[in-house]
């Protein structure tokens, strides 16, 4: 249990969970709904929690430019890439869909250009921690250092 | 003495699309032919969105021009959404061996970093534009629908068309038998 919930592993949860929700209230504040009220601490507990996977070796594939990956990791980042292109794309379907459809309905249509332009830029700070968040879950587990007891062979 | 004749080697065939979709491979297009067609793309796109977006809709010749490009555009996106190249890159992993799976990932890679840079640019100049005039930026009503659907199809040939540019040739299924 514990070699499956690292903190890395928590962080990304913790991470994935905020950013999700914060996307999730400004997509609800196109429709004039609010689920959490209050957007703030979780822009406080996103950032705080993005700032300790940057930090991470998870953080590597954060920045773009990062050349000292080697060729395992380079394979892993761009599949988490991948999967992050596919989920994205998919939500921003369903975030122009959400624009595209407000003038046709008479009950959206107080949505403001302000609402639109913030449930955009909530979607994409979510969208952008999706390949860290994937990284971190998808590299193999590093073993138990109790597992070296049983290898006989001498260090 | 008789010359054994050597073994021959079994034909290789293109490896993708496998599975499935075997019996539709996508249209047959050569490689620059896509990159010609994504290219065009690009131009269309980037002449005819904000042209959408902006709502003119005069009857000048700019405007013929601007609604032309669009069409052709959403066009062109379709054409390279049934090629080789797309199929290819939709492929699931048992579909395509490791080198496609790597060419595959790495275009998605190269797509998100494109897709992810294009959107901050507009989003936060959208809302900085939203500061200085108060609201007044935001395309409405059926441009901004044209314009989303646009962004929508661009985005999703992009990986397909970075594919026609990272990947190599491969040898026509002829020259391998």
């Amino acid at each position: 249990m514990t070699r499956i919930l690292s903190v890395e592993r928590v962080a990304a949860i913790v991470t994935f969970v905020t950013w999700t929700a914060f996307a999730g209230e400004g997509i609800a504040g196109l429709y004039g709904a609010s689920i959490l009220g209050e957007s703030a601490p979780l822009l406080f507990l996103g950032l705080l929690t993005s700032i300790f996977l940057t930090g991470s070796r998870a953080g590597e594939i954060f920045r773009w430019w990062a050349k000292d990956l080697d060729e395992r990791e380079i394979a892993l980042r761009d599949r988490c890439y991948r999967l992050t292109y596919l989920i994205t794309h998919a939500m921003f379907m369903l975030y122009f869909g959400s624009i595209a459809v407000l003038p046709w309905r008479n009950a959206l249509v107080d949505a403001s250009a302000a609402d639109i332009g913030s449930a955009g830029i909530r979607l994409l700070f979510w969208a952008l921690h999706i390949p860290a968040v994937l990284f971190v879950w998808l590299q193999p587990v590093p073993p138990h250092p109790r597992q070296d007891l049983d290898d006989p062979t001498p260090v | 003495m008789a010359m054994t004749e050597p073994a021959r080697k079994p034909p290789v065939k293109p490896s993708f699309p496998l599975g499935y979709r075997s019996s539709w491979r996508g249209f047959e297009v050569s490689r620059s032919s896509h990159r010609i067609a994504s290219v065009a793309l690009g131009v269309a796109f980037l002449i005819g969105a904000p042209y959408v977006l902006s709502g003119y809709r005069g009857q000048d010749v700019w405007s013929t021009i601007g609604a032309l490009l669009t069409m052709a555009s959403l066009g062109t996106a379709l054409f390279l959404m049934v090629t080789r190249f797309n199929l290819k890159v939709d492929g699931e992993d048992e579909e395509l061996d490791e080198r496609e799976r790597a060419w595959r990932d790495r275009a998605h890679w190269v797509a998100y970093r494109i897709v992810a840079f294009t959107l901050c640019v507009a989003l936060f100049s959208l809302l900085i534009l939203d500061i200085l005039i108060e609201g007044e930026w935001a395309p409405a009503g059926k441009n901004l629908q044209m314009g989303m659907l646009l962004a929508v199809t661009a985005a999703y040939a992009l990986p397909a068309a970075i594919l026609a540019w990272i990947a190599p040739d491969l040898v026509p299924e002829e020259e391998t038998t």
